[in-house]
């Protein structure tokens, strides 16, 4: 039944793709009717993991056979991806309703609701897959189906460009998981995650995989987690392979807010998690798990100070989704899933709020993007506004009643307890201040002060208000079975029962570091308050006081540039190298090969002048009449030729056969 | 099930490719007829090594993926010099490109 | 879902529809090509044909040809049906203006005559050599592994050459199509 799933929404994607343009209302129509369909199912299996002692279930079947090979498909269903395919389908819902409104008056409606029907089936199809080539399959569908969503303003060049970037850089990631595919295989003879005992996960294959050493010491469990890490690192936009993240903005933001926030970059952290049993296959602090925590943390600090200093509305989120995916990448690291998947829904649900927010802004003022042309939007937008400021107090992390909090305290908390190193853990608090602090900055340029711009504002219709209400719901309700006291998602992971527990938080290991979180908030919201108190001045404060600082943030420390002036020169540089040793090397070749012929052809020209000419130019005479002759039948059409090589075929089989009989 | 059905399924298919390529005035149609022609020809070298003696001799499945990368080869420089041709002359219709006409 | 069929659908067709499941895909592959042939509509015909190419790949997977049928696959279906369709498109317009003349000097007559003699001529021979009465061998299979090391043993002088062949068509094909320069 949970094959159902996916195959819902690919079925109305592929319905939709036959249809007209001007069928707006039944595609539409039908491609929500699917994904509502695909929720209730997954609501189904949802509930089937939450039973007690749920054991994971899965049921693979043969896809192709080469030889004595067979490659096998399957689903698996357990409480990891059954968590995932709630919250997936769920949050696909309600973007898919609310983009009925933000895409009414587009002309390319249908093919915007077929992709997006597509992005969720093959997005579905990564979280309940049970073997890595259909999770690669599908991995490349959701690529595909990003690309086309990015590009679909295909006609803005900084859209084209932006979609090829997207599909370019990740690309090289999904390199690196090619081949971490193609050497698991080679390694534990299966591609399934779990399949009784043979899966490529389970302790068989996991013991001789960390038992073999590939190369430097490391184990071969390892190099191939680092090379799946790759992928997931291209997708979930981790440093260095975070430039496409922001680029892609340029799609529609309902887009934004499901691929690029919601569910599509958090395929990259899912992926870890799905594949942690080989990542910690040589203990919990395996080489492969310290690389993903210190890129995490480097990518979280990293991320939030470019935040900081950038000025479209849609940019600043996408940089915060980036840091975001640090943090869960930092929790993966460090060794607890739990952490990194309870951030990864709570973050879900809220960053898919403030991208539906932005949205409802940009709606709402006509297509402006620019925070600085915004501002005093509160009276406008009250509904915006105030689910807005909810998704925003998430994301701070404002503490107690909202979902981030308790996220990203459970995995300062884990980070604070890595042996290895507390620096993963500073950086994570430095990115928590600067994320209160960016996002009070946001706050106070879009709906602080008074309107800047010039288009008349005006509020969203309900059918993308409506939407906002519940996932800022979601928000706020997400954070009773995020809290410590009620380690509901503990539970749910490893199959325990959760109890209430209220003295939980109060256990000093806790409290240092909760309290710790609400001073950083507090800090950041708080400094960015007094510092953008009055915005709407021509110059950001922070510019003021650090201009040499905020232009690296601003021009988010020249790594394109960086990329431009490396990699694509070295490129060029090679493609150069390349023409040099053609042209000067080989043609020399030529050159000599041509020089020494001139030599023997003038050789032979004396030769034929006084020998030979003689007898030829009596024998081209009888040619040339010859030539006459048969250049009549050369009628200059190739079927006539063709036509007489057909009879010749004819003729000699016919021949054949006579012999033969 | 005898190798003759698969013979004649062959013969059929060559056929009906010589019979496009023959008949169609379009470049890109007869083409289209020499590639069907090939995968005739390689219908029967399957076909033959289905039906030897000796499957592990491997020369049909050789030939075959052989002449599917020459044809290959084949069919992107016959189009592009369709193209060509379309770009000088204005037409795909074989019979208009018959400069070397004697 | 019922696992078994699926796996003897993929590891062992023929024992599941036995001789049909080669017979079916053959009458799919010359009924479209017979229909690609008489079109008229160019796009049509590449549509037609294309289905004929993915008919002949799963022959060929049904003779036992595994390798080679997703070789057809890939390359026929995925690449040459692809630039013909690209070819059509890039010289569509004068097909609007010439729809009229969709037939060769000889027109239809003489082709389809001198495919019919090939095609009697062809049937005669098969029908009356001994050898092609031979019945079907038991399931014989070409794996992966084999073929790999034939290319890489045997064959590795032709594998060379072909590759050279394709580069210097590639090459060749972007030279053709190119702008001249002004």
């Amino acid at each position: 039944m949970i094959a159902l799933i996916p195959i819902l929404p690919l079925v109305a994607a592929g319905a939709t793709a036959l249809m007209t343009r001007g069928r707006r209302g039944p595609a539409a129509a039908l491609v929500i009717a699917a994904q509502a369909g695909a929720t209730v199912l997954s609501l189904l299996a949802f509930l089937q993991t939450l039973g007690h002692g749920f054991q994971r279930e899965f049921f693979n079947f043969p896809w192709l056979s080469l030889g004595a090979e067979t490659l096998s498909l399957g689903l698996l269903l357990d409480p990891l991806s059954g968590g995932m395919v709630m919250m997936v389908s769920f949050v696909s819902l309600l973007i898919f309703i609310y983009s009925v409104g933000y895409m009414k008056e587009d002309p390319n409606f249908v093919r915007f609701f077929c992709f997006l029907s597509l992005f969720s089936a093959a997005m579905l199809g990564v979280v309940l897959s049970n073997s890595l080539l259909l999770t690669f399959i599908c991995w490349e569908l959701v690529g595909l189906a990003s690309y086309l969503l990015i590009g679909f303003w295909f006609h803005k060049p900084s859209a084209a460009a932006a979609a090829k970037k997207a599909f370019i850089t990740t690309r090289i990631g999904d390199m690196g998981f090619l081949l971490g595919m193609l050497w698991l295989y080679s390694a534990s003879g299966t591609l399934l995650f779990y399949d009784g005992v043979h899966g490529c996960l389970e302790v068989g294959a996991l013991e001789a995989m960390a038992a073999k050493t590939a190369c430097m010491g490391l184990a071969v469990s390892n190099c191939i987690a680092l090379l799946i890490f790759c992928g997931a690192a291209g997708k979930s936009g981790q440093f260095p392979l975070h430039v496409w993240l922001p680029d892609a903005m340029e799609g529609p933001t309902p887009v934004s807010a499901l691929i690029h926030a919601a569910t599509m970059v958090a395929a990259g952290v899912y992926l870890v998690a799905r594949m942690f049993p080989l990542f910690a296959a040589t203990g919990v602090v395996s080489a492969s798990l310290s690389v993903v925590a210190w890129i995490g943390a480097f990518t979280a600090l990293f991320a939030a100070l470019i935040a900081v200093a950038q000025t479209d509305i849609k940019r600043i989120l996408a940089y915060s989704t980036v840091s975001q995916l640090g943090f869960m990448m930092l929790a993966l690291g460090v060794g607890s899933v739990t952490a990194a998947m309870v951030h990864l829904i709570a973050h879900a649900f809220f960053k898919a709020l403030l991208f539906l927010g932005a949205g409802s802004v940009i709606h709402g003022i006509h297509g402006e993007q620019d925070i600085r042309n915004m501002g005093g939007l509160r009276k406008f937008l009250p509904v915006t506004f105030a689910t807005y400021a909810i998704g925003m107090m998430a994301l701070s992390g404002v503490p107690f009643f909202f979902s981030g909090f308790w996220s990203k305290d459970e995995i300062l908390h884990v980070a604070h307890g890595w042996p290895v190193s507390q620096a993963p853990f500073l950086m994570a608090v430095a990115a928590a201040f600067l994320t209160a602090f960016y996002m009070t900055r946001q706050m106070c340029y879009v709906f602080g002060g008074s309107y800047r711009g010039h288009a008349h504002p005006h509020e969203s219709p309900a059918v993308m208000t409506v939407p906002l209400g519940i996932l800022a719901a979601a928000a706020v309700l997400m954070s009773i079975p995020a809290t410590p006291a009620w380690p509901w998602f503990e539970g749910y992971h490893t199959g325990h029962a959760p109890t209430l527990n209220f003295s939980r938080l109060l256990e000093p290991g806790f409290l240092t570091i909760a309290g710790l979180s609400v001073v950083v908030v507090s800090l950041g919201i708080g400094l960015g308050y007094l510092l953008y108190r009055r915005v709407g001045e021509a110059s950001d404060p922070v510019q003021n006081l650090l201009p040499g600082l905020y232009r690296a943030l601003s021009s988010r420390f020249w790594v394109d540039e960086i990329y431009g002036a490396t990699v694509v020169r070295w490129l060029a540089g090679l493609g150069a190298l390349a023409g040099f040793i053609e042209r000067r090397v080989l043609a020399g070749i030529v050159a000599l090969v041509g020089a020494a012929s001139l030599v023997a052809s003038a050789v032979g020209n004396l030769f034929d002048k006084f020998w030979i000419d003689l007898g030829f130019d009596s024998l081209c005479g009888g040619l040339r009449d010859g030539g006459d002759l048969f250049s009549s039948w050369e009628s200059g059409r190739v079927q006539g030729y063709l036509r007489f090589l057909g009879v010749g075929v004819v003729l000699i089989l016919i021949m054949i056969g006579w012999l033969l009989s | 099930m005898t190798l003759q059905i698969v013979l004649a399924i062959s013969a059929v298919l060559f056929a009906l490719g010589l019979a496009a390529a023959l008949s169609r005035s379009n470049a890109i149609m007869i083409l289209i007829g020499i590639e069907l022609m090939l995968g005739a020809a390689n219908l029967n070298f399957i076909a033959f090594w289905r039906f030897s003696d000796n499957p592990s001799d491997l020369a049909g499945i050789m030939f075959a993926i052989f002449a599917i990368a020459v044809a290959a080869a084949e069919a992107a420089v016959g189009l592009a010099i369709i193209i060509l041709v379309h770009r000088k002359i204005k037409s795909v219709e074989a019979d208009d490109a018959s400069n070397l006409k004697g | 879902m019922n696992c078994e069929f699926l796996k003897t659908f993929f590891t062992d067709p023929m024992k599941l529809v036995g001789e049909w499941f080669v017979i079916l895909p053959a009458l799919v592959l010359l009924l479209s090509t017979a229909a690609a042939v008489v079109v008229r509509n160019l796009i049509h015909a590449a549509l037609l044909l294309t289905l004929s190419f993915i008919a002949l790949g799963i022959t060929f997977i049904a003779l036992g040809a595994e390798f080679v049928g997703f070789v057809q696959l890939l390359v026929y279906v995925g690449a040459v049906a692809m630039i013909i369709v690209f070819a059509i498109l890039l010289t569509r317009p004068d097909q609007l203006t010439k729809s009229g003349s969709a037939l060769s000097g000889i027109g239809p007559a003489g082709g389809a005559a001198i495919g019919f003699a090939l095609l009697a001529a062809l049937l005669t021979f098969v029908f009356s050599s001994p050898m092609a009465r031979k019945p079907l061998p038991a399931s014989v299979s070409a794996p992966v592994a084999a073929i790999g090391e034939a290319l890489m043993g045997d064959y590795v002088v032709v594998l060379i050459v072909i590759g050279v062949l394709l580069t210097a068509a590639l090459v060749g094909a972007a030279v053709i199509a190119m702008e001249d320069k002004p």
